[in-house]
């Protein structure tokens, strides 16, 4: 009994001193803490064909600043989301409440965001959309926690619609996939559309994945002399069937092709080939379209990488990657205060390469230019051709009631 | 009227493109009663390796030859070392080892030839349109025409008119009977196979420059096609030919109709048909 006070003491004194060295030993590595990303993208299936290169970008992106920001080095846990919401959902609870992660990338498919929003708004953890383009993830559904670099529905048509409206007809025919995404894409167009005089001669709904549009082409061709314009919005592969069929069936001689840039650009031309010239695109970029400097930078070095010129994909996820390290460098590395995250993402200055870039303090939405192309080729190769710009589209974020964190 | 012309032409041209599509299968599914799931697979193999013959050569001619003889020749392969011996072992063993085939193809392709979409300008003798009764026709639609009419006779022909004919047919009817004839009924098999691969493959590459070509293009068709060969009937060629027609004209019906559930059409018409005639519309007697 009597040794026991004398051994403790001793003890007591080098545990107290361990733990004192323990604890500085502990404190500097938290200091210098790792800032983690957790991936909520599909890699796999139809949509690993976006999701892979905006993927492949955003790190671009990370690696132009050493993949670290503030000090701080950027790690990223890459999870598959299966293009499934189910599953999506999960991993985002993970992501949040075991990996303790600092920002979420993602999503590419947009019932994804819907059924992520909540889990990310009571988790107070920021989101990064780089691709998903429902209106409805900066209007009703907006989080001071959710902010996108791609674009909305809306931004990616509204201009679209006047530009159709003003400069190549009033009477048009719309071929949309019938699902929700390709309605509002649609609807967005027609309201400016409709607004220049323009009006909807038949709008045809194939269902997604149809491969043959002979009997829709057959009903334009019925009212060719009442047509002038076709707007497209497909998904997948069907893109280029229907610009190839489109091609072979002698109507492009009277009636113009338009649709968002991403309906014809540098990921379709192999499969569409010249049957792309001369449709006229919208949307907040295109490769060929911008000679500024930033823009010739980022497709140089995109082009080494991956053989061909960088599609609006490709930039929703290097500005995402730019966006991130400009934010982490604003608060200089401390994630705490969300509300200076918050500012951060509003004040971020980058040079994007689609030129004017600017995150909506309202809606959390990206306000860039929509500009309007047409396929051309240059030096032999598909490309498109800047014809007008729209400065600084922003969507009106209806519904959006959103406070500050 | 023109409008008729070509709504119709438009049926035809798809029934025919199925007819090339789904020939294969009904050899295969429909008189051997061998499940290939990787029907669809043989077909996405002619139109990769087509294209790429085509990419090599610059001639059409020869891209659909290299995919036609290409697919014939890994339809050897695939009958004689996995199908062989599953043939006793019944539909389950031959359905899960094709659908697997599926996935080995789908990953192959996207490794050998990326993930692109690729495309296959019409060649030039069938670029442009051409008038039919005052209705404007696609000529390279037509030309499928032409090669679907011409396959339907081929076939025809040899089953009808030519001893092969007549040993293929003995062979399915009844194996126990032809074999004690001195029926080389193995061969008789492998050759069935192999000539119904060439045919998926042949349809693979002449789709291309309507549909072109990517990783999993022939999973839909490969539905498609099973709903052809068990709405026509499986124990008959021209069981596949109907039924590609009626699919065929569904498809284009429902496109015009309710574009948004044009393939809501097709399983409603296999549905009713099923339900009248349970063996499909040129079935005969069900075994």
């Amino acid at each position: 009994m009597a040794r026991i006070p004398a051994f403790s003491s001793r003890l007591k004194s080098r545990i107290l001193a361990a733990g004192a060295v323990a604890c500085f030993g502990i404190a500097t590595p938290a200091l210098a803490q790792d800032i983690k990303i957790g991936t909520v993208i599909g890699f796999s299936g139809l949509f690993g064909a976006y999701g892979n290169p905006l993927f492949e970008t955003f790190k671009m992106a990370l690696e132009e600043s050493g993949g670290q920001a503030a000090g701080r080095k950027i790690t990223i846990i890459k999870e598959d989301d299966k293009t499934d919401p189910k599953y999506a959902i999960q991993l985002v609870r993970r992501y949040i409440q075991d990996d303790k992660v600092d920002f979420l990338l993602g999503p590419v498919y947009t019932p994804i965001a819907a059924a992520i929003r909540d889990d990310v708004h009571r988790g107070k953890t920021f989101l990064i959309v780089p691709l998903a383009g429902d209106d409805g993830i900066t209007r009703e559904m907006c989080s001071p926690y959710i902010v996108r670099t791609s674009f909305s529905s809306w931004q990616q048509n509204v201009s679209l619609g006047d530009y159709v409206a003003k400069n190549v007809g009033k009477r048009a025919a719309l071929v949309t996939s019938n699902f929700a995404a390709a309605h509002q894409q649609s609807a967005a167009f027609l309201e400016t559309f409709k607004a220049g005089g323009g009006e909807v001669i038949l709008h045809e709904r194939p269902a997604l994945g149809t491969a043959d549009y002979a009997a829709i082409l057959t009903n334009i061709r019925a009212r060719q002399d009442s047509i002038d314009v076709v707007y497209a919005f497909l998904i997948g592969p069907p893109v280029a069937a229907f610009t190839n069929q489109w091609a072979q069936s002698g109507l492009r001689e009277k009636i113009k092709l338009v649709g968002v840039i991403p309906m014809a650009d540098e990921f379709w031309f192999p499969g569409q080939k010249d049957n792309a010239l001369g449709i006229i695109g919208g949307g907040p970029y295109a490769a060929g379209a911008l000679d500024t400097p930033a823009n010739n930078a980022f497709v140089a070095r995109f082009q080494r990488k991956f053989n061909r010129a960088p599609t609006s994909t490709e930039v929703g996820g290097y500005d995402a990657g730019k966006l991130l390290i400009s934010v982490i460098e604003q608060v200089k590395g401390n994630l705490k205060d969300k509300a200076a995250i918050r500012r951060a993402f509003s004040n971020a200055e980058i040079n994007s390469p689609r030129g004017y870039f600017k995150i909506d303090p309202k809606t959390g939405n990206v306000i860039n230019n929509i500009y309007i192309t047409r396929v051309v080729k240059r030096n032999g190769v598909l490309t498109h051709e800047l014809i007008q710009t729209y400065e600084k589209v922003r969507d009106p974020g209806t519904g959006c009631k959103m406070s500050a964190p | 009227m023109a409008l008729l012309i070509e709504q119709a032409v438009n049926g035809l041209q798809l029934s025919m493109l199925l007819f090339l599509i789904s020939s294969g299968l009904a050899l295969t599914f429909g008189m051997m009663q061998v499940v290939n799931l990787a029907h669809g697979s043989l077909y996405m193999l002619g139109a990769f390796i087509g294209l790429a013959a085509h990419a090599a050569s610059g001639s059409f001619v020869l891209g659909l030859a290299a995919g036609a003889l290409a697919t014939a020749l890994c339809g050897l392969v695939l009958e004689q070392m996995l199908f062989k011996p599953l043939y006793p072992r019944g539909f389950h063993a031959q359905a899960l080892m094709t659908f697997g085939l599926i996935f080995f193809f789908d990953e192959l392709v996207q490794i050998i030839w990326g993930a692109d979409i690729k495309s296959l300008t019409v060649p030039a003798a069938l670029d442009g349109t051409t008038l039919i009764g005052g209705a404007t026709v696609s000529l390279y639609r037509l030309f499928l025409i032409g090669c679907g009419l011409l396959l339907a006779l081929v076939l025809a022909g040899v089953f009808t008119g030519t001893r092969l004919g007549a040993v293929i047919r003995a062979c399915v009817d009844d194996r126990e009977a032809a074999e004690s004839l001195g029926l080389q009924v193995p061969r008789v098999f492998t050759l069935v196979f192999v000539v119904g691969a060439a045919l998926a493959g042949a349809a693979g590459f002449l789709a291309v420059p309507l549909f072109t070509a990517f990783t999993g293009m022939g999973n839909d068709t490969l539905i498609l096609a099973l709903v052809v060969v068990v709405l026509g009937g499986m124990r008959s060629v021209l069981g596949a030919f109907v039924g590609s027609l009626v699919v065929g004209f569904s498809l284009s019906i429902g496109q015009i109709l309710i574009a948004g559930y044009a393939n809501a059409v097709v399983y409603v018409v296999l549905a009713i048909v099923l339900l009248v005639r349970p063996a499909g519309l040129i079935g005969g007697e069900a075994r």
